[in-house]
């Protein structure tokens, strides 16, 4: 079967995803699960939303990414007043030339930091939209690619959101994960600490991966095989949220989607040319927590998803995985 | 390790489960001391007080916990103690059973390390064991068959437990504590359909095989050289004892639980109302019947010294006789403590018993006993029976005068008996009536009333007396004499005098009298008359209330004439009624009742009397069946082989040819067709959670049983990571990047 990867290929990949990986741990310490994660979601092409206090890493981590791949960084700082044509760019008239010239916004990069997102109104929010799915951007009739890859870091602040606009739902099913970054642990922290560096533009970074091989990669993703009872295990996990009575409504088929992606990713990253249940046990909840909501809302955020969680796992308890 | 984790439906708690293994072990001490009520009443007492204990613990887990530890330790030797005693005052069975009962409920009580729990369920088997030989009844194999279910489950719930404890941090004790119904709800919630199948399924296999078993397993007469199966209960009842007082049959006859059950081969001809003759009375004295003296010590002889033609005498063996015998054979089972003497219809060729020694034969009264009484069922089987209501006398046989033939015999048996030489010796005790003189003159007044002073042969008397006895008296099962005034102190005579309604007892002695009198000799027999015809299985139930009493005259040409001198039984001398047609002239017993018995029939027949014979039987059977069914098939190819010559030769037109390829096309159609319904179908069915594909399942199997070796181990189990990435590439990974499945699973069986 052609359409299967190879498992030559897949080794290869693997090599390279554990440079990025070695790479970024030397400044992001003690969160390999949250690499991990942000790797996956790096060659399955997906974007991150990430969901925690300032100054736990989360800028940090973006850019280490960015900088152990040889690919542009932007970062856009949300705020109200920002506006759509502030993200995508703007069309101006050059007296020399006699014509509009494009000049491109900060989401022209690879790996797009959205700062404080929830901060934007939802007409510069509803401006990404079109970028993180296809990312291209559409100006004045033409299309431009924004970037390849492509991927967007957005954070939010879970705690301090007076003034904020909530993410639609249909914005957020757009994340492919949602995480926390989290504190780190205490001998992490000592070791942060005895480093001292508060400014990631001082660390001395070099890139270990190139853009095309990201984009290999990122192309071997949906080749990795699912076996039709890893499929149906799946779907049974999916189909146990659209009838659990906590939730408003159940992931939808994009999410379907999202998870197997998610997977296969993850079983990439390990090595694998095909997914065990394991992976998808591992990629659910960040893959599905953003994309369910509760029937009865909770006012506050990370309490919201902590019971999402919970249901989650739950779910994921009572459903016999396949052996 | 790559290990991903299986989730799975809701489970019992360790606990949970102890409270299982708790409850398992009540019900299968309470099955084992079910039976023990069944044995004798002595076990009554022991048997309830055990019943009550252990529903206590049942019901109560906690309860038996506060009992202190010194006293669960002190309680073995009690034990014993008591069965030290009660071997000194009883046999070695009733202490046996009482010791084993007390040590169920011990181990019900006090359960403890696996190996224990062995010998609980030992000891419940040892105890359903003994109670199911001593009572041989249909219960016993319903009482194995729930304890094989339950023990079974009780097996698979101590491993189940064992390896749970195993995982637990700490051992459980709280489970004492929990609810037993609460535990009844939570085990239909855990209840797993799948699991409840795959248990019953095992179950019929084991049951299948034990059939199997017990079909081919070669039989082995140990019956003698067990010495517990001789423990007898009780006594045989009175009416059907060698002394019978006035009265005691009818007694018998308030009991209306089955007796006796007879089998007869299929089509044979029957009596309409068989008299199964049981006990024969030669010696009449004081209101009472019995076996005189001398008849009864006749049992012990040699017949083969005695001058009576050895062909005469009915065979006694163990051997059956040919099949396809015209006269027919029947099976008798004689339920338990009815009585030492077998009943049957009347002169028979060969009587098949599986210990010829354990009974004794007189023919002098045609009589046939067991050594003692049984306790249990016994079976035999009579072939060659009559039963036209005339029974021959080898002994008073050869026609001429009565007395004249007896004499070599009388001065023999008077031989016998020197050492009590004024007792009257058989046969002159079939002509004894009374002593005294007056008691004898009121009789032979009766006698020439009856007779009319005319000399009458036996069956002209019995006619004669039997229609004056009825003329005088009416049937009654009660019977109120009054108080003997002036000389007449017999209650016979009395009840004759006072014309009084009586019930079979008293006419029989009245006839016998009568016509012992009128010098006939008469013997009074005690036994069942008529009985039921069971419609389901094809068979007699005689019950104790079908006990009566009647008379044998002697017609003086070697014959004894049956009589029935109770009104309502107009049967006298032989002539007996025969049912030509079988069966079906009986009116059949088609309610519950008689299917429960018809049970217990097939028990006996297909069970209880399973010996080699009926084992060579079905194997026969078995081999003709497929003897048969060759045969048949090779006829049948064999036509259809000639027969499609001929189709194929005949002439082969367009039209023929057409229909024929168009034929073949359709059936192909449909082949294909049922063949794709069939594969959806069975995907469906099969597809629910597991896979057709057999490597992957195979692969699966061995991930799961690495994981719990993983989580049970001690210590960190190190597996080739090579090894378990083969493994789940097998299970998970797509079919053309395997590698080769038999050597990796040679690699797993080597590491587990």
């Amino acid at each position: 079967m052609s359409d299967v990867v190879q498992t030559t290929e897949v080794q290869g990949a693997k090599e390279i995803l554990g440079r990025l990986k070695g790479n970024i741990r030397q400044f992001i310490r003690g969160k390999d699960d949250v690499i991990d994660n942000v790797l996956v979601c790096l060659i399955a092409g997906g974007h991150v939303l990430i969901e925690d206090l300032p100054g736990v890493g989360k800028t940090t981590l973006a850019y280490c990414l960015a900088r152990s791949i040889e690919c542009t960084f932007n970062r856009i700082q949300f705020t109200t007043d920002l506006l759509p044509n502030d993200v995508t760019g703007v069309s101006i008239y050059d007296e020399r030339q006699r014509e509009f010239i494009f000049k491109p916004g900060p989401i022209f990069a690879n790996i797009v930091l959205a700062d404080e997102i929830n901060r934007a109104t939802p007409k510069t929010q509803s401006s990404l939209l079109e970028v993180m799915d296809r990312g291209k951007v559409s100006v004045e009739s033409e299309t431009k690619i924004a970037g390849e890859p492509f991927m967007v870091f957005a954070t939010q602040n879970p705690v301090d959101y007076e003034g904020t606009f909530p993410l639609p739902e249909s914005q957020l099913d757009r994340f492919l994960m949602r995480m926390q970054m989290g504190y780190p642990e205490h001998q992490s922290e000592l070791e942060i600490l005895r480093n001292g560096r508060l400014s990631y533009d001082s660390f001395p970074f070099e890139a270990v991966a190139s853009r095309d091989e990201i984009l290999a990669i990122q192309k071997l993703v949906p080749r990795v095989f699912v076996e039709d009872s890893v499929l149906e295990y799946l779907l049974k996990i999916v189909a146990a949220t659209r009838t659990e009575a906590e939730f408003k409504a159940g992931v939808s088929v994009r999410g379907c989607l999202s998870l197997k992606l998610a997977a296969q990713s993850r079983a990439m990253l390990a090595g694998r040319d095909y997914v065990i249940p394991d992976d998808l046990n591992k990629v659910l909840v960040e893959v599905l927590v953003h994309r369910l909501s509760l029937r009865r809302p909770s006012p506050d955020t990370l309490e919201e998803r902590r019971v999402v969680t919970t249901i989650l796992r739950r779910i994921l308890t009572s459903i016999p995985s396949p052996v | 390790m790559p290990i991903s984790v299986v989730r799975k439906p809701p489970r019992l708690s360790l606990a949970e489960l102890l409270l299982f293994k708790w409850v398992l072990g009540g019900f299968l001490a309470l099955l084992a001391i079910w039976m023990v009520f069944h044995v004798d009443p002595d076990f009554w007492m022991t048997a309830g007080v055990a019943t009550v204990l252990v529903l206590a613990g049942l019901l109560r887990p906690d309860l038996p916990a506060r009992v202190p530890d010194w006293v669960w330790k002190g309680i073995v030797p009690v034990i014993l103690v008591v069965f030290l005693f009660r071997l000194m005052t009883a046999d070695l069975i009733p202490a046996l059973i009482t010791l084993n009962i007390w040590l169920v409920v011990y181990r019900t009580l006090c359960p403890g390390s696996r190996r224990e729990e062995m010998q609980f369920l030992l000891l419940c088997l040892l105890l359903i064991v003994v109670t199911g030989v001593l009572l041989v009844s249909l219960l016993f194999g319903l009482q194995l068959l729930i304890f094989t279910a339950l023990a079974m489950s009780y097996l698979f719930i101590v491993n189940l437990a064992e390896s749970a404890a195993a995982n637990a941090e700490k051992s459980e004790k709280q489970w004492r504590h929990l609810n037993v119904f609460f535990f009844f709800r939570r085990f239909g919630q855990v209840l797993d359909f799948k699991l409840v199948v795959l248990g019953t399924l095992l179950f019929f296999t084991i049951m299948g095989v034990s059939t199997l078993l017990f079909m081919v397993i070669p039989r082995v007469q140990f019956d003698g050289s067990i010495s517990f199966l001789d423990f007898n209960r009780g006594g045989s009842r009175t009416g059907f004892s060698a002394n019978v007082s006035l009265g005691e049959v009818v007694r018998i006859t308030e009991d209306t639980s089955i007796a006796l059950r007879v089998d007869v081969s299929p089509g044979m001809a029957l009596p309409e109302t068989p008299y199964w003759r049981m006990v024969v009375l030669d010696e009449y004295s004081r209101g009472g019947m019995r076996i005189s003296a001398s008849a009864a010590s006749t049992m012990g002889l040699d017949w083969d010294a005695l001058p009576i033609r050895r062909h005469e005498l009915p065979v006694i063996t163990r051997e059956q006789g040919p099949t396809g015998d015209a006269k027919g054979r029947w099976s008798f089972f004689l339920e338990g403590n009815v009585s030492q003497f077998l009943p049957y219809l009347g002169t028979f060729e060969r009587l098949v018993h599986r210990d010829p020694g354990e009974l004794t034969a007189n023919p002098v009264l045609g009589l046939y006993s067991l050594r003692r009484i049984s306790g249990s069922l016994t079976s035999y089987q009579i072939e060659g029976m009559d039963f036209s209501g005339r029974i021959h006398d080898p002994v008073l046989a050869g026609g001429g005068p009565l007395l004249a033939q007896l004499d070599p015999f009388i001065s023999m048996l008077e031989e016998i008996h020197d050492e009590n030489p004024r007792a009257v010796a058989y046969p002159q005790t079939l002509l004894q009536t009374f002593r005294g003189r007056l008691h004898q003159a009121y009789l032979e007044d009766l006698v020439a009333e009856i007779t009319g002073g005319r000399e009458m042969t036996a069956q002209e008397f019995s006619r004669a007396a039997t229609r004056w006895l009825a003329s005088r008296h009416s049937y009654s099962l009660s019977v109120t004499l009054p108080q003997p005034e002036g000389p007449f102190r017999d209650p016979v005579i009395r009840w004759m005098q006072h014309e009084l309604p009586g019930h079979c007892e008293f006419f029989a002695v009245a006839f016998t009298l009568l016509a012992r009198t009128a010098g006939h000799p008469t013997r009074v027999v005690t036994g069942f008359k008529g009985g039921t015809w069971n419609g389901f299985e094809n068979y007699f139930m005689v019950r104790n209330s079908d006990a009566h009493a009647w008379c044998e005259i002697y017609d003086g040409e070697g014959y004894w004439i049956r009589v029935d001198p109770t009104p309502g039984s107009d049967e006298v001398g032989g002539a007996p009624v025969l049912m030509a047609g079988g069966t079906d002239h009986f009116l059949a017993d088609n309610s519950m009742a008689a299917y429960l018995d018809s049970l217990r029939m097939i028990w006996y027949r297909r069970i209880v009397s399973f010996d080699q014979s009926s084992q060579v039987q079905v194997m026969r059977g078995v081999r003709d069946f497929f003897v048969r069914s060759y045969q048949k098939t090779v006829v049948l190819l064999e036509r259809a082989g000639s027969l499609f010559v001929e189709w194929l030769l005949r002439p082969w037109d367009v039209l023929r040819m057409g229909y024929w390829v168009l034929l073949t096309l359709a059936g192909t159609a449909l082949f294909y067709l049922l063949q794709w319904v069939w594969k959806h179908a069975e995907a469906r069915l099969l597809h629910s959670g597991r896979f057709e594909d057999p490597v992957r399942n195979r692969a699966g199997r061995y991930l799961l049983r690495l994981r719990d070796m993983a989580r049970t181990a001690a210590e960190p189990l190190v597996i080739d990571e090579r090894l378990l990435d083969d493994l789940h590439r097998l299970r998970y990974g797509a079919a053309d990047t395997w590698p080769d499945p038999a050597e990796v699973f040679r690699r797993v069986r080597k590491a587990l």
